[in-house]
């Protein structure tokens, strides 16, 4: 087997004119050797230049570790590497595979007879990927499995939790049995030429929690759930970004191509930031094949992107705890409160509506333009993400921001799911036009307590702003340690923040990963409600990326030279290591002494 | 239900089993309706009377025995593997901790050596039709061979069905130190590498009984790592006339065979075995079997050693003070002689027969076994070298003959007579042109224990292929 990584280029069709990620399936070439009990396993590696290495235990102290290691190197220092203190024994790390089943057609005799000719079914496409590399040969082991996503064993054996007759296989709230009931494909192997496609039946409803994608070369493999393959889109739209030409002719020849293909432009809105114009498109049939259209999308002149409309969830979950604005004082906001109130200081909050009218809030909320078409509203979201940052503090009502007196300009670029509802849904669409208005605006501070897939008309505008200086916080997500990661907290340059309880434990709710850099409270805080005089308490890690604008925008008053990246950067550099595999937590009092500005009141005993 | 009424139910189920036509699959060509578990009577487990009074005679009262099946993973919400059947890590709980501390969080039923995780959930279906075929509880369509077997589920191969030989290595230490008195690896490649080697030699060395697959590629199991282990009981496939199934690898490690085509076995939920295996010419679901596709029927080596691993678990729990690797030996020397006749590189020692060996004495036992056959001497004198084992438990002596191949009773001794038992040794080298006239000969190594029982192996050969 020679020394390669496979690439897999492009992992999703939805949108052929951006390609998402390259998946990079691990290492082939891997070595073992097993080291008798007692050996430093670490040594062993430093002295063999040995890295990535994982150990398994082997009976009576004695260890496994294996490493990848290429066929060259491993070949120049076999010798001495075997030869090694503690080494019992030491080879290429086999791929082996199971003895069976035999392929029915060596028996010609029970041979099943040919599936009958029918009409090819619609397909809908999960995976689509062009496998790196020419070699045939190669492409022929790799193949990509729709697997049920497994239920943990403690659902199943759970003490609290009998194994029920007829249990289920699958996640909790997945149908019973999720892959009885599809009918169609769950496996694919590349052709000759490299492509690798599975597709179900068009209309074959999958549950994206209840199925992982596996992409599998041999031992290679890795599984990754459906959710990340297949994001959570608006069905039958679509968006284009249309650069701007002096005369603004390119509208007339798109509006000629929408007519003639039945496409019907929903909306064209300027994205100033970009210097082109966002075009809204409904495609006649919500069902049809989106990335083929998508491809003739992207050939029409003028045309410089086009992508499915994203749609993207509010980090919100309503779970009462104890009450206790333990926020401020963690961050260190209280003590930086002595010495700044955060006047001055703008922090653009694109959510759902703000509720500008609230006690809390008076004369601190600013714009108040809706996006979605669902026109403005004081919701229960935006106000609770506006509160944390900007509530008014002695007023004698509810809690109070971390930045009192900082301002907010509201962007309504998400519509709840009813009027009292938490939840909320966003689009790309309204997002990259709430993004366009901040930058616009030069805002220092941008925050997001928003999460849904990877969005490369989003990734540019959040590239743009942060070399504007803008700093983007936004939510970790929602969806646990094991979650898939979630956008725009996963870009690079946004802060991304976890969320931790009043004793700095990690949320089990939270997001976790390379891309969450630090954590702040978001269990239980105490938020302000529309119309209500009394607060509630939410957790998430919404509330989390809020606390973390507010200490943002305490930090800018007491520097006001400084830029919201400047003030990011010392915020991530200054965080205190986290407890129980929580990220760093924020510190407020560590980030100002950063920035130069600490004031008096850091150095006192916390309150 | 007691363990008795289990094993007249089971007895029961084998004889209606037998008369049970095909509900579904089949195809064109099968005419004839295939017996779900039409292999039980070959090996002796049939509902006759005699094995009925086998059971009830030698196994009493069964003992659980603790099976490692190092695989794809079990589907343990199927409802012919509840929990009865699975063994059950008594020092661990669901709790988020070591508790035993072997370095293992959560390993209540086995482990997942793929994800590292303590789900060892079959994926693939591989596992699945290998463990029910060991000990699906009584009840089912395809009930096990040991209904006191416990699967200890290690996970090792992935949804594709492939695994790395340091998991293995990992899955066989866990299984040696958590119980396991017989593990069964339906599984291996060219390759399998000194770490994976050295960890199945501890299990043997422990006295467990480690049962390996030939494997499917219809070729000498020398160049086949697991297989060719010395110690490990290697099985060969045969099909429903007892022959040596076609794609059945074959060579000097090939201990015993046993049924390996069209085995009906459980079939873990969401999964497409041979379509997941990437077979060329296969309708898909074509091989479920039954309401809900609960069931599944494939072929290959793989599901002969199962068979051979719950007859070892079998006897292991009808004779308590048996060590696995006498179990193994027992299975062996009890297998019931195949054509070709004697021991020989397709099939070993025969075929399996379960009763037989229920009543074996594990104190005796005689071996015969050609490895090989090479030319020796010199261009002027040339030999022919033999090289094999004959040992037995009161060896009484061996003798090397030859017949040609058109004359098979025309014995004529060849080499010297031993006196001293010989293992994967040099067991005569005699004058080649004493083999003149016909190029196809018959060699035959007879091993006679002190009491005159005697066991031949035979090797044919071509003259005109010696190298």
């Amino acid at each position: 087997m020679n020394a390669r990584c496979l690439t897999l280029l492009g992992a999703l069709a939805l949108a052929p004119a951006v390609l998402a990620d390259p998946l990079t399936l691990g290492p082939s070439e891997l070595r073992v050797v097993e080291l008798a009990a007692g050996t430093d396993v670490e040594a062993f590696a430093a002295r063999n230049g040995i890295e990535g290495f994982e150990v398994q235990p082997l009976g009576g102290g004695a260890v496994a570790v294996r490493f990848p290691m290429e066929e060259g190197v491993w070949r120049a220092h076999r010798e001495a590497l075997c030869s090694d203190h503690g080494v019992a024994g030491c080879s290429s790390d086999a791929c082996l595979r199971d003895l069976g089943p035999e392929t029915p057609a060596a028996d010609a005799a029970r041979a099943e007879p040919p599936a009958p000719v029918t009409e090819p079914a619609p397909e809908a496409a999960i995976f689509d990927a062009q496998l790196s590399g020419t070699d045939a040969t190669a492409h022929a082991a790799v193949r990509v499995l729709l697997l049920p996503h497994r239920a943990s064993l403690e659902s199943v054996f759970g003490a609290a939790n009998p194994a029920p007759s007829g249990a289920v296989a699958g996640a909790a709230g997945c149908p019973a049995v999720p892959g009885e009931a599809l009918r169609g494909p769950r496996m694919a192997s590349a052709s000759p030429d490299g492509h690798l496609r599975l597709a179900t039946p068009n209309g074959t409803h999958l549950e994206p929690g209840c199925w992982d994608v596996l992409v599998v070369d041999r031992c290679v493999s890795q599984r990754r759930p459906l959710s990340e393959q297949r994001p959570d889109i608006e069905p039958g739209h679509a968006l284009l970004l249309v650069e701007a030409r002096p005369g603004g002719k390119t509208a007339v020849g798109l509006e000629q191509f929408a007519a003639s293909h039945g496409i019907t432009i929903l909306e064209s809105t300027p994205i100033k930031a970009l210097d082109a114009t966002l075009v809204r498109v409904a495609l006649t049939d919500p069902a049809g094949d989106l990335p083929a259209a998508l491809g003739l999308l992207m050939q029409q002149p003028g045309v410089s992107a086009a992508q499915p409309e994203f749609r993207y969830q509010t980090s919100t979950h309503n779970d009462p705890f104890a009450w206790m604005n333990y926020g401020a004082q963690q961050t260190g906001a209280d003590r930086l409160q002595l010495a700044t109130s955060g006047a001055g200081v703008t922090v653009a909050v694109i959510d759902t509506g703000v509720d500008a009218g609230h006690a809390e809030l008076v004369g601190r909320v600013g714009g108040g333009s809706d996006l979605t078409g669902y026109g403005t509203s004081g919701d229960r979201h935006g106000t609770a993400v506006a509160g944390l940052i900007a509530a008014a503090a002695d007023n004698g009502i509810g809690a109070y921001g971390m930045a009192p007196e900082a301002k907010v300009v509201s962007i309504k670029a998400c519509e709840p799911e009813s009027p009292t509802s938490l939840g909320a849904r966003c689009w790309s669409s309204t997002l990259a036009r709430a993004l366009d208005a901040a930058i616009a605006l030069k805002l220092p501070v941008i925050n997001m307590s928003l999460g849904g897939p990877r969005d490369p008309l989003l990734e540019r505008l959040i590239a743009l702003a942060a070399s504007h200086g803008q700093l983007i916080v936004a939510a970790a997500g929602n969806a646990g340690p094991d979650g898939p990661p979630s956008y725009p907290a996963a870009y690079p340059g946004v802060l991304a923040v976890g969320a931790i309880d009043s004793h700095a434990r990690p949320w089990p709710n939270s997001s976790r990963g390379e891309s969450v850099a630090v954590s702040a409270a978001g269990v239980g805080v105490p938020v302000p409600v529309p119309g209500e005089t009394y607060p509630a308490q939410l957790s998430g890690t919404s509330m989390a990326a809020a606390h973390v604008s507010g200490v943002a925008a305490l930090l800018l008053a007491l520097k006001p030279g400084a830029s919201g990246t400047e003030v990011g950067l010392a915020l991530r550099a200054s965080a205190r290591p986290g407890a129980g595999g929580a990220p760093a937590l924020i510190d407020g009092c560590a980030a100002a002494a950063r920035l130069g500005v600490a004031p008096t009141s850091c150095a006192e005993a916390p309150k | 239900v007691s363990v008795r009424a289990l094993w007249a139910l089971i007895a029961s189920l084998m004889c209606c089993a037998s008369g049970a036509t095909e509900e579904s699959g089949g195809g064109p060509g099968s005419s004839a309706p295939y017996p779900d578990r039409w292999w039980a009577d070959h090996i002796g487990l049939d509902a006759s009377s005699a094995t009925t009074d086998v059971l009830a005679q030698h196994c009493a009262a069964p003992q659980p025995v603790t099976v490692a099946v190092i695989d794809t993973g079990i589907d343990y919400l199927h409802p012919d593997l509840p929990r009865t059947q699975l063994w059950v890590n008594a020092g661990e709980k669901l709790n988020g901790l070591d508790n035993d501390h072997d370095g293992y969080v959560g390993d209540l039923i086995g482990w997942n050596f793929v994800d590292g995780d303590n789900n060892p959930f079959d994926d693939a279906g591989h596992g699945t039709l290998i463990a029910g075929l060991i000990a699906a509880a009584p009840g089912g369509r395809s009930p096990g061979i040991n209904p006191s077997a416990r699967i200890m589920a290690l996970k090792v191969l992935n949804a594709a069905g492939y695994g790395r030989s340091s998991d293995l290595a990992a899955a066989v230490d866990f299984a040696r130190t958590h119980g396991a008195r017989v593990i069964n690896l339906s599984l291996g490649d060219a390759e399998l590498g000194e770490v994976g080697a050295r960890a199945v030699r501890r299990a043997i060395d422990a006295g467990v009984l480690v049962v390996a697959a030939a494997g499917n590629q219809a070729r000498d199991t020398h160049d086949f790592g697991l297989a060719d282990l010395d110690g490990v009981l290697t099985v060969a496939a045969t099909d429903r006339d007892d022959r040596r199934a076609k794609f059945a690898n074959w060579g000097r490690s090939v201990r015993i065979a046993a049924p390996g085509v069209d085995i009906l076995g459980l079939r873990a939920r969401g999964t497409d075995l041979i379509a997941t295996s990437g077979a060329a010419v296969y309708r898909p679901g074509a091989a479920s079997v039954g309401p809900e596709g609960r069931y599944y029927r494939a072929s290959g080596t793989s599901f002969a050693a199962a068979i051979v691993s719950g007859s070892a678990s079998l006897l292991l729990s009808c004779r308590p003070t048996l060590t696995g690797v006498e179990a193994g030996r027992l299975l062996v020397q009890s297998a019931r002689e195949l054509e070709p006749k004697g021991v020989n590189l397709q099939t070993g020692y025969g075929l399996l027969d379960v009763r037989a060996a229920l009543t074996g004495d594990e104190k005796f036992w005689v071996e015969a076994q050609i490895d090989a056959v090479a030319l020796g001497g010199s261009a002027e004198a040339p030999t022919i070298v033999v090289t094999g084992t004959t040992d037995a438990s009161a060896f009484g002596g061996a003798r090397l003959r030859a017949a040609p191949e058109s004359y098979p009773d025309d014995w004529l001794d060849v080499g010297a007579p031993l006196a001293t038992a010989v293992h994967a040794g040099k067991v005569a080298e005699f004058d080649a042109r004493t083999l003149r006239g016909p190029h196809r000969w018959i060699l035959e190594l007879v091993t006679t224990n002190s009491d005159g029982k005697t066991r031949a192996a035979r090797y044919a050969l071509d003259l005109r292929a010696a190298p």
